[in-house]
Parts: structure tokens; sequence; C-alpha cells
């Protein structure tokens, strides 16, 4: 094979292996895991508003929360690598990188604005309200998991819809119950996630 | 059994252009079934039925067939194999680039 062949196979092999087609779903046992710890969450949330009231609980859930995404994101992480391990997939590819791209904007906006809020909230100049922040973190999740529909199966986009739905609904209508409409959101949709992916897909 | 390829033979299965195309494709992906592959490469069934299966017999893609909602469906994945096949194809390309400097 000569120079100008080889280096024009190289090119469609490219650009074969780097067109958005399909990735992985997210497993439907990790959407599982993902949802089980967003209903700890829920309780953990329901016990500090309890125990020390809303001005201190926020400052806490908000610390939940955020374990709560560092806990399900590292299921996600483990469980898929241990199934592309399997299958002898590398660890890292061109379409997760297009993947982070795709989630990393919304990701960075929903923090931004979260900080914003509760800065505000704690004697920020401007008024504001933190049990909006449940509904924040619904729709950049929503958005982002509608990006990835992009490259994954229909259940991903139909996922991110119903949280960019719940996210207006409960910023709209539910203010008054944060923690519930985190529960049910991250924990009922996941759940529901799950289990749909797991029958359809095997797990 | 057929004789061993020469370290620096290209690998016959996938030098071909259409099997190249389905092995690429399925590189960076978990799996995919034959209508997607069928629509990404614009081949027929019967085209991609044959290049499928000798790429199944050489151990390089693993064909499952199974049924969703009672319709056949039928999904090919890449093997480790076949993953390792390609990358060295891929490295046997470079090394042709690099001589040629």
């Amino acid at each position: 094979m000569n120079a100008d062949k080889a280096s024009e196979e190289l090119k469609v092999i490219r650009q074969l292996m780097e067109r958005p087609i399909r990735y992985s779903t997210m497993s439907g046992v990790s959407a599982i895991l993902a949802g089980c710890t967003a209903l700890a969450g829920l309780a953990a949330d329901w016990h500090f508003w309890i125990r020390y009231g809303p001005k201190t609980a926020v400052r806490i859930n908000i610390l939940v929360w955020a374990g709560v995404f560092a806990v399900a994101l590292a299921a996600v992480v483990v469980l898929t690598r241990l199934r592309e391990r399997t299958r002898g997939m590398p660890a890292w590819s061109r379409v997760k990188t297009r993947i982070l791209l795709t989630i990393g904007a919304p990701f960075i906006a929903a923090v931004g604005l979260t900080f914003a809020v509760v800065y505000q909230w704690y004697g920020g100049p401007f008024v504001a309200q933190a049990s909006l922040v449940p509904a924040i973190w619904m729709l950049f999740y929503g958005v982002a998991l509608w990006q990835l529909g992009e490259y994954s199966p229909v259940e991903v986009r139909i996922l991110g819809a119903a949280f960019i739905l719940a996210g207006l609904i409960v910023g709209a209508f539910l203010q008054w119950q944060p923690y519930l409409a985190l529960g049910a959101t991250f924990g009922g949709f996941h759940l529901i996630y799950g289990a749909i992916v797991c029958v359809r897909y095997g797990g | 059994m057929g004789k061993k390829k020469a370290h620096n033979q290209l690998d016959e299965m996938i030098h071909q252009r259409t099997r190249l195309a389905i092995m690429a494709t399925l590189a960076g992906v978990e799996s995919l079934n034959f209508n997607e592959v069928k629509a990404q490469l614009g081949l027929t069934d019967g085209n991609l039925s044959t290049h499928a299966a000798a790429l199944e017999r050489a151990g390089y893609v693993k064909i499952t067939k199974s049924f969703k909602e009672r319709k056949p469906r039928t999904t090919v994945a890449i093997t480790a194999k076949g993953r390792k096949a390609l990358l060295s194809y891929i490295d046997q390309l470079h090394r042709i680039l690099k001589k040629a400097r």
C-alpha cells in the first residue's frame, strides 16, 4: 500500500470513529443507584431542615446534594467502566470528550447560578429565593440530558424533557416544597428510567 | 489452519473498504443495531450481512439476534480481538506514512 492510500484510509477511519452515532446509554443499574442516592439525600435534607431550620439547613443541604451528585456520578462512571472493560473499550475516547463538552456548559451554569442565588439569599444586595435552587438544577440537568440525547437512545432525551418540564413546574408552583421536588425528580425519575433501561436493554 | 501473517502485512480481513468502515464505525460505541450501521454507511442488507458475517468468523465482531417488543433485532459489536486488530491496522498505516517521509 502506498503512502497516499494509507493517509486516505486513516482519514476515513478518523471520520467514522469520531462521528457521533450513539454512545452507550447510562446503565439502568447506575440510574437506579443514582435514584436511591437522591432519595437518601432527600431523607438527610428533611432531617437537617427539621433540626436546624431553613436558614442553616440550606447551607448544609447544598453540601448534601453535592455529595449526592458525587456519589451518583461515581456509580455511573464505575459501572460504565466495568462494562466497557469487558468489551476491551479504552477508558477515554473522542466521543467522551465531546460528551463532556456537551454537558460541561449547563453544569457550570447551574453551579454558577446556584452560588449567585444562595449568595443573594444570605444577604446580598438583591432579592433571591434559595427555594429556586432545585428548579435551577432540574432545568440545567434536563438541558444537559437533552443535549446528550444527540449521542444516546431516545430514553435519555425523554428523561431530559421530563426534568425540564419538572423544573418549570417546580419553579412556578412548588418552590415551597424544594426537597420533595428534588426527591421526586432526581430520585423518582432516575428510578423509573433505570427500571425501563434494565427491562429494554438488560441493564 | 492458515499461514501466519507476516508482521508487516496488512490484515486482509480489515483491509477491505466496507469491512474497514464497519470496524471503524463500531470502534467508538458499545454496539449498534444493523439498521444504524446500514444508515451510517449507506449499505444494503445483503452487503452488511455478508461483511459482518465475515468479520464474525474472524472473531472481530459479535452479532447478537434478539427480540424487542416482538420485533427481531440484530446488534453488532466489536470484540476485544477486533479492537486490537483495528488498532494494529491503524499502527501499520502510520508506519507506512512514516516510512514515506
